[in-house]
Order: C-alpha cells, then sequence, then structure tokens
C-alpha cells in the first residue's frame, strides 16, 4: 500500500473531519442569547452617558453586569413565577462556566446536610412513589421515607453511620428490623420491579448510571457531546437559578436548575416516555435541629423481627408477605 | 439600539458550521459554545464593518479566542471529584455507551498544539490557502508548511494506531 502524501492525507483528514461533525447543530436559542446580551450592554451603556441625575442608577445597573467568568448574579425580583426568564443575567454564563461551579460546589459538601425530596410519576401524570432521604456526608448517617401510592406501603430506612447498619421499619405491617444496607457501587444501575407479592426489587443490571453534574466523567461528555444545554436563567419559587437541560436521547429530558449563586442543584426533573421523576434538593447547614432529621426509631407498639426478611430468597422472618 | 436582521439570517445560517470550527479549534464542545457567543457578540457590535464578508470576521475573532483561551485554562477552576449520588437519573439507553467514541479523527486534533491544531482546522476543515492560513494565525506562509508537516506526521501516528487496534482504515 503506498503511502498518501501531505496534500492527500490532508484532504482525507478534512472529509473526515466534516463527517465527523455532521452532526453538531447550533446551540439552540442562540440568536435570542445573543439579543438579550447585547441589549442589557446598549441600555447600562445609554444609562451611564445619560442624565447626571441617574448617575447612582448608572452605577447600579453596571453593577449587575458580570463580567466573563465573574458569579452570575441572583433574581432581585423574586417574582416566584416558574420559568421566567431573569433579565441580569451575567455576559458569560454558559453551559460549561455553570457546570465547573456546580461540579466543584458537589464536590465540596462535607459540612451540610442533604435534603432530596422525590416524586415518581408514571405517563399518565400520577404519583406512583415518593421518597424523602436526608444525609449527612460527613458522618454517613441516611434517613429515607417511601411511600408507594399504589400498595400504600411505607418504609422508613435509618442508616447509623456505622458501616452498613441500619434499621428498616415498615410502616404498613408495624414491624421492624435490623438490617444492612449497602450504598450502591457506582457505576451500577438497577431496574426496579414489583415481586409476586408487591415488594420492591432492585436487580443491579451492571450498566453505568447516568447524570451530568452528578458524575464528573459523565458531565464531560454531556459537555463534549453537546448533550448538556444552557436553557438560561430562572425564578423558580421564587429563587434565583440557572436552567441546564440535558437530553442524551431523544425522548429522555432531564431539566436540572441550579442555585444561581451557590450552583447546588436545586431541583431535577428527569422525564421519559413512561415516567418522571422530580426531585427538589435543599443543603442545609449541619445544626442540630437538621441534624436530629436524621434521626429515626421504630414506634413502641412496632413489633421487631428476628432477622432481615429477603423476599426473593424466600426469608420471610415474619414479615408476612 | 437595533440589531440588524441580516445578522440574524447570517447566524441562522452560519451558526452551526461556526461553532463546527470553534469546537475543532478547543475541542469542547461548551468552551466552544462559549467561543462561539462571544465572537458573534463581537461581530454583531461591528456589523457595520463586518457585514462584508462576515464569516471571515467571526472566523479570525475565533482563532485569536482559541489562542486566548489556553492562557485562560490556567486560571479556571479546577474540577473535583463528586460523590455518590444514588438518586441520578437512570437509563437503560445501551446508545449512551458508544457516545464520544464517534470522534476519532476530531480528538485526535484536539491533542495537537494550539497552533498546529489551528493551521490543520483552518487549511483542511476551512480549505483555506497557506496565504489565508498564515494571515489569520499571524504567520508566515513557511511557518504554515512547517506546522502541516509536523501536525500531519504526528496525526499519522495517532491515527495509525487507532486503525491498529480499532480495525478503523482511517488513512489507506
Amino acid at each position: 500500500m503506498t503511502a498518501l502524501n501531505e496534500d492527500q492525507l490532508g484532504q482525507q483528514l478534512g472529509t473526515r473531519l466534516h463527517d465527523e461533525m455532521a452532526g453538531f447543530g447550533a446551540p439552540s436559542g442562540l440568536t435570542a442569547t445573543l439579543h438579550r446580551r447585547h441589549n442589557r450592554r446598549t441600555w447600562g451603556l445609554r444609562v451611564a452617558g445619560g442624565v447626571p441625575v441617574v448617575a447612582a442608577i448608572a452605577l447600579a445597573a453596571s453593577l449587575t453586569l458580570s463580567p466573563a467568568g465573574t458569579s452570575p448574579n441572583t433574581n432581585a425580583s423574586g417574582t416566584g413565577n416558574t420559568g421566567s426568564i431573569v433579565d441580569n443575567a451575567p455576559d458569560m454564563l454558559t453551559v460549561s462556566f455553570v457546570s465547573e461551579r456546580t461540579t466543584s460546589a458537589l464536590g465540596n459538601l462535607t459540612d451540610s446536610v442533604q435534603h432530596a425530596r422525590s416524586i415518581f410519576a408514571d405517563g399518565k401524570g400520577k404519583t406512583t412513589f415518593t421518597n424523602e432521604r436526608w444525609v449527612d456526608a460527613k458522618t454517613g448517617r441516611e434517613r429515607t421515607d417511601e411511600q408507594d401510592a399504589q400498595s400504600g406501603g411505607a418504609i422508613t430506612v435509618v442508616k447509623s453511620g456505622n458501616g452498613n447498619d441500619a434499621i428498616v421499619i415498615d410502616h404498613q405491617k408495624k414491624k421492624w428490623w435490623n438490617d444492612q444496607i449497602a450504598g450502591m457501587p457506582e457505576g451500577v444501575e438497577v431496574t426496579v420491579t414489583q415481586g409476586p407479592n408487591g415488594e420492591r426489587i432492585e436487580t443491579p443490571t451492571g450498566k453505568k448510571p447516568v447524570g451530568p453534574l452528578m458524575d464528573p466523567a459523565e458531565l464531560k461528555d454531556a459537555l463534549a457531546t453537546g448533550t448538556l444545554t444552557l436553557i438560561g436563567e430562572e425564578s423558580l419559587d421564587g429563587k434565583a437559578t440557572v436552567h441546564l437541560r440535558w437530553v442524551p436521547v431523544p425522548a429522555s429530558t432531564t431539566d436540572i436548575w441550579v442555585d444561581a449563586e451557590s450552583y447546588l442543584p436545586v431541583r431535577k426533573i428527569s422525564a421519559g416516555p413512561k415516567a418522571t421523576d422530580t426531585i427538589d434538593f435543599e443543603w442545609l447547614p449541619r445544626t442540630p435541629e437538621n441534624l436530629a432529621k436524621l434521626e429515626g426509631a421504630a414506634p413502641a407498639d412496632y413489633k421487631k423481627l428476628p432477622c432481615a426478611p429477603l423476599p426473593i430468597e424466600g426469608k420471610d422472618c415474619g414479615l408476612g408477605n | 439600539m437595533r440589531v440588524d436582521p441580516s445578522f440574524d439570517t447570517f447566524v441562522e445560517e452560519r451558526s452551526a458550521a461556526l461553532l463546527r470550527l470553534a469546537y475543532l479549534l478547543t475541542g469542547d464542545r461548551g468552551h466552544a459554545e462559549d467561543l462561539l457567543q462571544t465572537a458573534l457578540l463581537r461581530t454583531m457590535r461591528r456589523w457595520s464593518k463586518a457585514r462584508d464578508a462576515p464569516e471571515a470576521y467571526v472566523r479570525h475573532v475565533l482563532v485569536n479566542l482559541s489562542r486566548d483561551r489556553i492562557r485562560g485554562l490556567l486560571r479556571r477552576p479546577r474540577e473535583t471529584p463528586l460523590p455518590e449520588d444514588r438518586d441520578a437519573f437512570r437509563t437503560n439507553d445501551p446508545g449512551l455507551e458508544a457516545v464520544g467514541n464517534r470522534r476519532l479523527v476530531a480528538d485526535a486534533v484536539a491533542t495537537l498544539p494550539i497552533r498546529q491544531r489551528q493551521v490543520i482546522v483552518l487549511r483542511f476543515f476551512e480549505d483555506l490557502s497557506v496565504e489565508q492560513t498564515a494571515a489569520l494565525v499571524g504567520c508566515s506562509p513557511g511557518t504554515v508548511k512547517s506546522y502541516t508537516s509536523r501536525a500531519l506526521g504526528r496525526l499519522r501516528e495517532l491515527l495509525g494506531d487507532q486503525h491498529d487496534t480499532q480495525e478503523m482504515r482511517v488513512f489507506q
């Protein structure tokens, strides 16, 4: 085989690059973004060059125009209208900037208590499952309360922070037991199904979980492939946020709102054709009051089981499934 | 200040192509979008001057910005590992596994030093002549030829390795 000369190699390289870039679309809403940024700048200049009486206003306005790379401003209006665009966006608010800030903020969370409230709904919007979780990253203590809207089942899991030691409380059956609840290893996906007696069964499938802003490698992929885009600044329940959208495959969309000051996630809505998962996040200081949310014990009239039930293996331990 | 409608038309028609150029110059989609926004904003503000050859104007700004970005990288915040989050959305789509492996040549180009990368992209992706490339990059035609030769040699090595291991005969 004859080696290509430089011109031939260059031409082939160019052709190949065009092929590889063929699926690269323009960013959505680019024209509108440019107009918004352009208008903000011209408005600031107009005020600054106007009547001296408004000089103070001009100064205030110019302070809200962040230069490249600085922290975005919060929404001063606090309208509480979910989805409304905030006008005072910084000049260089970009998907990579916001992603980096969020990644960094999530990596420095040793001194806070995470509170997440999750609502699963089916394709018709009917709530099927709710989950409320408190996590103290510093000690590894966790409390999770789950409710199955269909069966009426309610389970509380309290992890002590001592390895995998946990107690599980079944409120429907008024029983509780000691258990070992291991955190799912990183990189393992589970499929949730229902057993013959209505119990929840989690089966590891071995596939990788996905979620940019939650995993640096996937964030990198999402940025590189353009599946993560910046929608803009929005006021979410009165809080200034930045809205990102991740569309890994058609018909599967995850919208993420991060706080415009701390860059920590505020809400995440993952929507597919058959289900929607809405999670609201709070990042709270480790005060005695917040740490108390991690506590949990079975009420005195609940019966303690002698062992941990394993429904898949047919081990009931007196649970009565 | 009103924006000339011809600018909007230009953005709608050419932004995808310009984003591809920005991507090849930076090797990163997020940074490419940053650069493109900044370049288009500058073009918008100087539209009366740029409107005769807007694409050349934007290309010039992109090349300059991509060089500046290398310096700016040292000032960027470092990424830190994230804690495990079991609430992360999970999907069963196996197609996701393959994402990221589709840009063999673009990834190889991204490993080149910035000057070599600019020269390769401008000459063979944008189809510019040696002289046009020299004017944009700010060096002599001889230097462009030298960069081109070195970059092609490196790419030949990189992509030769790929086709050995992945049975993809990129260059036959």
